[in-house]
């Protein structure tokens, strides 16, 4: 075979397998070195995709589980690990399905309670006081960086230092098999979360829970530590009483650590502050914290945090860009006191929120819980002067309709079939309406007047049944009440439209005097009182058709 | 990404469990046949949080028979030996399983199934083509000189281009593909000896050389 041309895939074949003679071989030892056509054949010839196959994708997702199934291979029983052959030694703790619990001396690990971003947390009985603890058992590769491990213990340190009823107390930093472990105090009842997927907390139960987890988190706060990741399921519920928990130290971890895996959300970005968002966890502050008590607030009156996009970068966004809708909008009961706490919490601008979590509780222990149908609000106001304005000139007109018409009224009446007896002698006649505005005492509160109608639907001797509407006739009421000679009462008996959740119905009692056309009343309700004065009006149909008759 | 190099010249994952400093060997070992066994839960609509138990303790039972189940040349073929530490440990888990009974009863309902413990089987087995492999070529390591060994490793598990291996070894073209060719025979040989199961027998192999 000469130099310059190539050989066949058999003879190819031969010489790898060596079965030519050796001068053959030789020339063909040579001649490969230079011939690539050759070494395309030989590449085929000896084809073998090892590389690929052994390749195996190592995930961290996997490593935690990796160094808790070493500890418990060479912690557990070795050769009797399901405790078949039982003998003197102990079993590992089982888990439901015999997965392994971690072994902390002193603790007797129960039951796994859950799993976070930072590691699992188990329920563990301290033996020696019998008391029930909760074990924190950090992450693995969490735990690997020895600079996340000593901040961890320093803000363990300090949290230790804090004792405030509204924060998990930790009781001691231990060593499971080489990674850290928290105890922690064992709240009961779940976490905030769970409570309120259970059932929709009431405005007054918002307002008490978030006002002490502001007081929680500003008593952290003044021991220098700032939570980075406040959300309903950082606070855990001991019946009614909210305890903080995991103190963002998830968060300081160092940024080359993935804490969970490809593709899930590192933070939870619902509650993140935009500065957060913007510039990283390192430009965490007491300000990002009341942020995210705001979000918290926002949620458990809403039903939902306040920016909720459907990626998370959209939430992101949204969260750092987009001015957030009122809670009002979403349900209208609440009140405007929490409405505006939470707004300013969640103020994109860091000053102009609370200026700390105490200041932000204060708020909400001074804050309202009532929209009051007929307290009228102070933004209101304005609309609302403007529409007495126009309510005052079309009682005036109506006034005036009344005064000219009344003669006739009086003339025709008998002659007139549809409209019931209107004598002026019978008070408080059925099918007539009364118009009215309401002033709160004492006379120089700062709530303006408002507006209502009252509707006469039925009337007996001394007995009667109508219909109290609000302003605009926005919300209505049945009432019942009762006349002699000319002094009235009446009570709210039930509700058609109403957005005070029962506010009036068995609670409110007005009474008062008749005088002709006018009834002057007073309103009670819990310490509080109004004045009332109504004026009769006609059914603005019947002084027309009067009218056209004669 | 080319794969170190020291770890596929030991022994395969299995047996690596039973040293006990071989940290690596776990983490390979669970991300190995994790997806496998959390392949399987998906498969039976398991949650995350439940199917994550569960792979946990099927792990440990199959790491934990490994402490007990020595692999005997006589009794069997490596492939067999496998198949059988499998069944045990898959054993092992239900067993324990049925103990508990205290209210995961959906969960575990959907795992009673003959089909489901046959599935798990099935796809561990599919797994142990890699443990085959690794012993395999760990075998034959120790059986050849050095410059032949590193002339396959190089092309053959780095996929590094004969002449570029050549280079970096300072042999001829011609070497390195002869010390690749006797190496895929070797181990050709060699997987043939450890895998029996006549429905697997020679797919290691297939899969390895053909293109």
């Amino acid at each position: 075979m000469s130099a310059g041309s190539c050989a066949t895939a058999d003879l190819l074949a031969q010489w790898l397998e060596g079965a030519l003679n050796p001068s053959e071989a030789a020339q063909l030892d040579e001649h490969i070195e230079l011939c690539s056509c050759c070494q395309t054949q030989l590449e085929r010839l000896t084809r073998c995709h090892v590389s690929a196959f052994l390749e195996t994708p190592i995930s961290e997702r996997w490593a935690e589980l990796a160094t808790t199934l070493r500890q418990a291979q060479h912690e557990g029983t070795a050769t009797d690990p399901d405790g078949m052959n039982s003998s003197a030694s102990p079993a590992v703790p089982k888990g439901r399905f015999g997965e392994s619990f971690p072994q902390v001396s002193g603790y007797e690990v129960l039951e796994l309670l859950g799993r976070g971003g930072m590691g699992r947390v188990y329920l563990a009985r301290h033996v020696a006081l019998n008391r029930s603890v909760a074990i924190k058992v950090i992450a693995p590769h969490l735990a690997e960086h020895s600079q996340f491990i000593a901040r961890l213990q320093l803000e363990a340190r300090s949290l230790a230092s804090v004792k405030h009823p509204n924060i998990v107390q930790v009781f001691d930093v231990v060593d499971v098999a080489g990674q850290p472990a928290l105890i922690l105090e064992y709240v009961p009842d779940g976490t905030l979360s769970s409570r309120c997927e259970q059932r929709k907390l009431t405005q007054l139960e918002a307002c008490r829970i978030a006002e002490q987890i502001c007081r929680g988190v500003h008593a952290s706060h003044v021991a220098g530590i700032i939570h980075r990741d406040l959300k309903p399921a950082n606070v855990l519920m001991d019946g009614m009483i909210p305890k903080v928990t995991d103190f963002g130290l998830a968060l300081n971890a160092p940024s080359e650590q993935r804490l969970t895996a490809p593709g899930e959300c590192p933070g939870t970005p619902e509650y993140m502050a935009p500065e957060q968002i913007r510039e990283g966890v390192t430009s965490s502050s007491p300000s990002s914290d009341v942020y995210s008590l705001g979000a918290i607030l926002y949620e458990l009156l809403t039903g939902q945090p306040p920016f909720v996009g459907k990626t998370l970068y959209q939430t992101l966004e949204m969260a750092a860009n987009s001015p957030v809708t009122p809670p009002q909008r979403h349900c209208s009961e609440i009140s405007d006191d929490l409405n505006d706490i939470c707004l300013r919490a969640l103020n994109k601008q860091p000053d102009h929120r609370f200026s700390s979590a105490a200041e932000m509780a204060d708020a909400l222990a001074n804050a309202s819980t009532k929209r009051r149908h007929i307290a009228d609000l102070r933004k209101r106001s304005a609309r609302l002067k403007w529409v007495m304005v126009l309510a005052g000139i079309t009682l005036v007109v109506m006034l005036l309709f009344s005064l000219i018409n009344g003669s006739r009224a009086l003339k025709d009446s008998a002659a007139t079939p549809n409209s019931p007896a209107e004598q002026q002698d019978v008070l408080l006649p059925a099918g007539s309406l009364w118009k009215g505005t309401y002033k709160f005492l004492p006379a120089d509160s700062d709530v303006p007047d408002g507006e209502m109608e009252l509707q006469v639907d039925e009337r007996s001797n001394d007995t009667f049944k109508g219909t109290y509407y609000s302003e605009q006739r926005e919300f209505a009421w049945r009432i019942e009440g009762a006349v002699h000679g000319n002094e009235l009462s009446w009570n709210f008996v039930s509700a058609i439209r109403d957005n005070s959740a029962g506010d009036v119905v068995g609670v409110v009692r007005v009474s008062g005097t008749l005088n002709g056309d006018r009834i002057s009343a007073l309103w009670s309700q819990n310490g509080e009182s109004a004045r009332l004065n109504f004026v009769r009006i006609q059914p603005l149909q019947a002084p027309l058709e009067n009218k056209t008759v004669d | 990404m080319a794969p170190d190099t020291t770890r596929h010249t030991r022994p395969s994952l299995l047996l690596r469990l039973r040293q006990p400093d071989d940290s690596a060997a776990w983490v390979e070992f669970v991300s190995l046949y994790g997806p496998v066994i959390a392949e399987w839960c998906r498969r039976r609509n398991l949650q995350a949080s439940d199917s994550e138990d569960i792979i946990q303790a099927v792990l440990l039972r199959l790491a934990r028979r490994m402490q007990t189940f020595s692999y005997d040349p006589v009794k069997g073929t490596f492939r067999a030996y496998l198949h059988t530490l499998a069944k045990y440990a898959i054993n092992d888990f239900y067993a324990k399983k049925q103990e508990r009974g205290s209210g995961d009863t959906r969960v575990l309902a959907s795992l009673e199934t003959i089909e489901a413990r046959d599935e798990l089987l099935v796809q561990l087995d599919q797994q142990f083509d890699y443990e085959l492999l690794a012993e395999a070529i760990s075998r034959i390591q120790r059986r050849v000189e050095r410059q032949t060994w590193e002339a396959f490793e190089l092309t053959a598990m780095q996929g590094i281009a004969a002449a570029e291996a050549a280079s970096r070894l300072e042999i001829s073209i011609a070497s390195v593909y002869k010390s690749k060719s006797r190496m895929v025979k070797l181990l050709r040989e060699e997987l043939a000896l450890l895998d029996s199961d006549s429905e697997s027998s020679g797919r290691v192999s297939r899969i390895l050389c053909d293109s």
